[in-house]
């Protein structure tokens, strides 16, 4: 089955427009440089993957380098850093992933279905080996690949 | 008297989030509750003189989800009027519009900022309008 990945340029529009949303209205981070794409996560990132099914299947896998977890947990609850654990790091994480999921996936297929399953922590599946996005940020980046095939 | 509203989100941090929005929205004063998934929900709106003026729910739940949960809501005539605003990533129009033929009041789309909320709050309690006072 042929996967559409980020070479995809609506995909990666999707993509690129869920991420900087996200990352204003939830987190009250902007970027420092444009996105660009890239081969792979970065090494000791923290990855959160979302799957999905319905009318389109696949996963978004989202990867936070070392630095930022603490510090976006931080701003997404309100809190000092030195407030936030590593159980709200990973929920933090987590909860990226599913946001930034649903945001690209309804802007890519509005009126399909789609069932987003309880996201996972963990390293990037071998289906995530296409290209990742990597939006810089003031103390690290944020990296997220996406892709999705037709339900077999 | 300040209302009293119900946060149903199996994400702790999101929970979380969506209690800060509100404080941060300029509404009133209001009271939390908080349900990690439809069924939990149900017990402690049947099980406590809750009181609660409107509930705002995730979809993606284990256990029961956000469409599980409005139909038992809306099938149970003690509960069946209290207001629900649905909170998810998901918002293809098939899902969207199910949601609101179940009966949901709004839909507000994660990612979110907080004026989104004070909006869709507002346009539920109108009264609110006449009140600016941040909830703290």
């Amino acid at each position: 089955m042929p996967l559409t990945d980020l070479r995809d340029e609506a995909l990666r529009s999707a993509c690129e427009t869920a991420v900087l949303e996200a990352l204003e209205t939830m987190f009250f981070e902007l970027t420092v440089a444009k996105a660009e794409v890239i081969g792979g996560s970065s090494q000791g990132a923290r990855i959160g993957m979302a799957n999905f099914g319905g009318s389109l299947t696949g996963a978004l896998c989202v990867a936070v380098s070392d630095g930022c977890p603490r510090r976006m947990a931080a701003e997404f609850l309100g809190l000092e850093d030195d407030q936030v654990g590593e159980p709200q790091e990973q929920s933090m994480v987590a909860e990226l992933a599913n946001v930034l999921c649903g945001a690209t996936m309804s802007r890519v297929e509005p009126s399909g279905h789609l069932r987003i399953e309880q996201p996972v922590l963990g390293a990037a599946p071998a289906n995530c080996q296409g290209p990742w996005l990597m939006f810089p940020l003031a103390n690290g980046s944020l990296e997220v690949t996406v892709y999705y095939g037709e339900p077999s | 008297m300040p209302k009293r509203l119900m946060i149903v989100d199996d994400s702790p941090v999101m929970r979380a989030f969506v209690m800060r929005a509100i404080s941060v929205a300029g509404l009133p004063p209001c009271g939390m509750v908080e349900a990690s998934n439809g069924l939990d929900a149900l017990v402690k709106l049947r099980t406590r003189a809750s009181g609660i003026d409107l509930i705002l729910t995730d979809i993606n739940m284990p256990v029961m989800d956000g469409e599980g949960f409005l139909a038992e809501l809306k099938m149970d005539p003690a509960l069946a009027e209290i207001p629900v605003i649905v909170v998810s990533t998901d918002s293809t129009e098939h899902r969207v519009g199910e949601l609101l033929r179940l009966g949901a009041r709004d839909y507000v789309r994660k990612p979110f900022p907080p004026e989104k909320l004070n909006e869709v709050l507002r346009g539920v309690f109108p009264e609110w309008s006449k009140e600016t006072a941040p909830c703290r």
